[in-house]
């Protein structure tokens, strides 16, 4: 057995160096290249633009990664971050207690994951249909409730901005704490918990879990209200960074945060949804986000890189021979 | 009849080999224009994959197919149509809600530019059953059928093609008794037209109702071919089991079993078993024997809660147990090693290592709740190298997959082996199946090590009697889904008697 031990330490040939760490390798090169085309890029203030921008990215893909990971899919956080976003401003508008209105903001999400599990776990209906309705449902519930338009508070509290939009030491977006904090429990849950483990299991062969005694809806439920909760957080987190709000404001999330959890299954874990590959991912698709814009390319160049790294992306899964959503029925 | 001389297919040393296990070795066969040749075998001993190289779904490791005297190479179930071999498959393959018509014409091109001509298709189909007399109604949804009318269909969708030979695949194994005779009447008709039939069963009075000739099978080697006159019920299971593997079973020092572990009070399901009742004694290896489908693995899965017995009682030393769920069973000590070890035992995300530790986590959490992965791999270390088997592995990192059929048996037992102290009752379905005799062997001394040791109550699930036979104490019989006969091992039932209650 020793030799076993031997072959597992020493065995990092190119290949596996390739996979685990080839995310990271690309992601300081388009830094580079985004450096070098534009000056103002590796500014200070325009990093932790990125930086801002990515925790957003980087929760709800957190989110979803874990609903990945559980065999399941979720269509409903965009609308989700929108229905938060504008009951938030609104109630901030209305002098509500600002700590009543964070724990109202995180209840609305989880209560649409109780939804989505309800409708995907229990009644059994296909998850991307299930959670596309409940989408486009929530995403009329939040034009219904500002009436369509852009809203804004004359003054926003301290307490919002707080762990949006202040900074620490002046210079640190608290933003980024607050991703950290979510960041390093989610790598907690998936790589580290029993809980992780049998969700991972769950998602994987659900039969089979069931066998050796885990409860799978169980897991698939709170992993689906996590994933609410978490596009409750997101939703609080992107109007303390905005200080506004409008009821499509999450509707631009779907795509980035889609590519960023199956980037982020080609970090660390060949072809797995993983934590630090999600956040890695995320940081990513911020500064291609960002990078896009400042060095001034064409309005469609950024759809077309996206879609065509999407895509590159599932592909590498799947000749890495992983099923990128193994188990979510259609 | 045609020339006694050609045959219409023949193999030459035709071989199938999967990791781990040969599931075809080396077959010669043939099947003669107008003849009714039956395949005879247990469960795994190879009929099914025979004939799945013959329609292409498999390619053949070695060997050689001839049809009508020609070398032919078959790449896929279209090629097969091509050179006039249909083949009707054990599971059903109809569309729910399309009829009988619609069904059999899919897959058909008929007319200019891939338009389809359905008119045309719907009247060669009627014609079709017109001329095997088959009484199915054509223009109704299948759903809307019997499930024999069903299987005319499946076999009226094969024959649309004009084929030489038809392949048929446990064509009753969800007949009643009466659809049987039926079914049988339209082979008949089938073969007076020259059209050989090839007719896989293990329901040895229909092999002799229809069949002309009989291969036997065993271990995916062909044990012989005789005219079916030739044989008769003895001989046939003597050829289909082999009695000469008597020291394949460990050795039973027959001590008097212990006191009663396990009492299962009639029951019920509520949809595949009915009353069934038996008792498992402390030290005791309890055989279920059975044919698929007869109601072993769903008693075996009420036991462990996967799907809870609505009526009766399971009582286990003495105290009534409520098993509503897996985890339910798991507290009381019951343990389930399922069959099919791909489907319902491997998670293929993770490595080997796993695999073997998914069922112990408890024992490398870090502060009660944070897994160590140093702590797991000296777990899945200890597990691995479990006295009671060699796993064969190089690395515990390695692909789940890339161990042979034998060696991910043997992961799934430690994965509970490694956790036997809590076990009471083990229940095993289906342990040796596709594997090698080597592990097999090794897997029965298992079993009756723990037993006879650590004084275990052993349920094991087989389609194999031989082993069945070899290793239980007391044997019950499943017919229907509840249990048609106990015997002990004292009664020395014979393979007939055994066999007599399980049809």
């Amino acid at each position: 057995m020793d030799k076993n031990d031997h072959n597992e330490r020493k065995g990092l040939d190119w290949r596996t160096i390739a996979v685990k760490y080839g995310l990271l390798l690309i992601v300081v090169l388009t830094l580079v290249v985004f450096a070098l085309l534009e000056s103002r890029f590796y500014s200070l203030i325009n990093i932790f633009n990125i930086i801002r921008q990515s925790a957003v990215y980087g929760i709800l893909a957190l989110g979803l990664g874990l609903v990945i990971v559980n065999g399941d899919f979720d269509m409903s956080f965009p609308a989700a971050v929108s229905l938060v976003g504008v009951t938030t401003i609104l109630l901030v508008m209305n002098s509500v207690n600002p700590v009543l209105i964070f724990f109202i903001g995180i209840g609305i999400g989880l209560l649409i994951g109780v939804i989505n599990a309800l409708l995907v776990v229990y009644a059994r209906i296909p998850a991307f249909i299930a959670t596309l309705g409940v989408m486009t449902f929530l995403q009329g519930v939040a034009k219904y409730v500002t009436g369509g338009a852009e809203i804004y508070p004359a003054h926003m509290p301290p307490f919002f901005k707080l762990f949006g939009s202040t900074y620490t030491f002046g210079i640190i977006p608290n933003s980024v704490f607050t991703f950290l904090i979510i960041g390093v429990g989610a790598i907690i849950l998936f790589d580290y918990s029993k809980l992780g483990r049998y969700m991972y299991a769950s998602g994987s062969n659900p039969d089979a879990a069931r066998h050796v005694g885990i409860n799978v809806k169980f897991n698939r439920t709170l992993a689906f209200v996590i994933s609410g909760m978490l596009s409750g957080i997101s939703g609080l987190l992107l109007v303390s960074m905005l200080r506004a709000a409008n009821p499509t404001i999450g509707s631009g999330y779907m795509f980035p945060v889609i590519m960023a959890v199956f980037l982020g299954a080609l970090f660390l874990r060949a072809g797995v949804v993983n934590a630090p590959g999600i956040m890695v991912a995320a940081v990513f698709t911020a500064i291609l986000a960002n990078g896009f814009t400042m060095i001034g390319l064409p309005f469609y160049a950024k759809d077309i890189a996206s879609g065509l790294i999407l895509v590159i992306a599932l592909l590498m899964i799947c000749m890495l021979g992983r099923n990128p959503m193994r188990n979510i029925t259609m | 009849m045609k020339s006694r001389d050609t045959f219409l297919l023949e193999t030459k040393q035709l071989t199938k080999a999967f990791p781990g296990v040969v599931a075809v070795d080396n077959i010669d066969f043939q099947i003669r224009p107008g003849e009714v040749h039956a395949l005879l075998g247990e469960n795994g001993a190879g009929k099914s994959t025979f004939c799945k190289v013959l329609s292409g779904i498999y390619q053949p490791t070695s060997g050689q197919v001839f049809f009508d005297g020609h070398p032919v190479t078959i790449r896929s179930p279209h090629d097969a149509l091509g050179i006039g071999l249909s083949m009707v498959y054990q599971e059903r393959n109809l569309i729910s809600f399309l009829s009988g018509a619609e069904n059999i014409c899919l897959g058909i091109e008929s007319g200019h530019w891939g338009i389809i001509d359905k008119g045309e298709v719907v009247k060669a189909a009627l014609q079709m059953r017109d001329r095997i007399e088959a009484d199915v109604d054509l223009g109704v949804p299948v759903e809307q059928l019997s499930l024999s009318e069903q299987q005319l269909v499946e076999i009226l969708r094969a024959l649309i093609h004009n084929p030489k030979l038809l392949v048929l695949d446990e064509p009753t194994a969800s007949l009643s008794h009466n659809s049987v005779h039926l079914l049988h009447d339209v082979i008949r008709r089938i073969i007076s037209k020259g059209v050989g039939v090839i007719y896989i069963s293990h329901k040895l009075e229909e092999v002799f109702e229809v069949a002309d000739r009989v291969t036997i099978m065993r271990d995916g080697k062909e044990v012989i071919t005789e005219t079916s006159s030739e044989l008769d019920f003895d001989s046939c299971i003597r050829y289909m089991t082999s009695q000469s593997i008597d020291e394949l079973y460990p050795q039973n020092d027959s001590s008097s079993p212990g006191k009663t572990l396990l009492e299962v009070r009639g029951i019920s399901d509520g949809h595949k078993t009915h009353d069934v009742s038996f008792k498992v004694a402390a030290g005791e290896i309890v055989g279920f024997y059975g044919l698929i489908g007869a109601g072993r693995t769903e008693v075996a899965n009420s036991l462990f809660g996967i799907s809870p017995h609505k009526t009766g009682s399971v009582i286990l030393d003495g105290q009534e147990l409520a098993i509503r769920k897996p985890i339910d069973a798991l507290r009381h000590g019951i343990f389930l090693v399922p069959e099919d070890r791909d489907q319902k035992g491997l998670f293929s995300i993770f490595a080997l290592k796993g695999n073997l530790t998914i069922s112990v986590i408890r024992r490398f959490l870090k502060l009660g709740a944070l897994i160590s992965r140093r702590l797991e791999r000296q777990v899945a270390k200890t597990i691995a190298a479990d006295s009671d088997f060699r796993l064969t592995y190089s690395d515990l990192n390695q692909n789940i997959h890339s161990l042979s059929g034998g060696n991910r048996q043997k992961v799934l037992l430690e994965r509970w082996l490694a956790r036997q102290e809590d076990a009471r009752i083990i229940i095993f379905d289906e342990p040796t199946q596709g594997i090698d005799v080597g592990v097999k062997h090794e897997i029965y001394e298992l079993l009756a090590r723990l037993a006879r040791e650590r004084n275990l109550g052993i349920i094991f699930i087989s389609s194999e009697l031989v082993e069945v036979l070899g290793i239980s104490d007391r044997i019950y019989v499943f017919r229907g889904g509840t249990i048609a006969k106990e015997f002990l091992r004292g009664d020395a039932p014979t393979q007939e008697q055994v066999l007599a209650y399980a049809f």
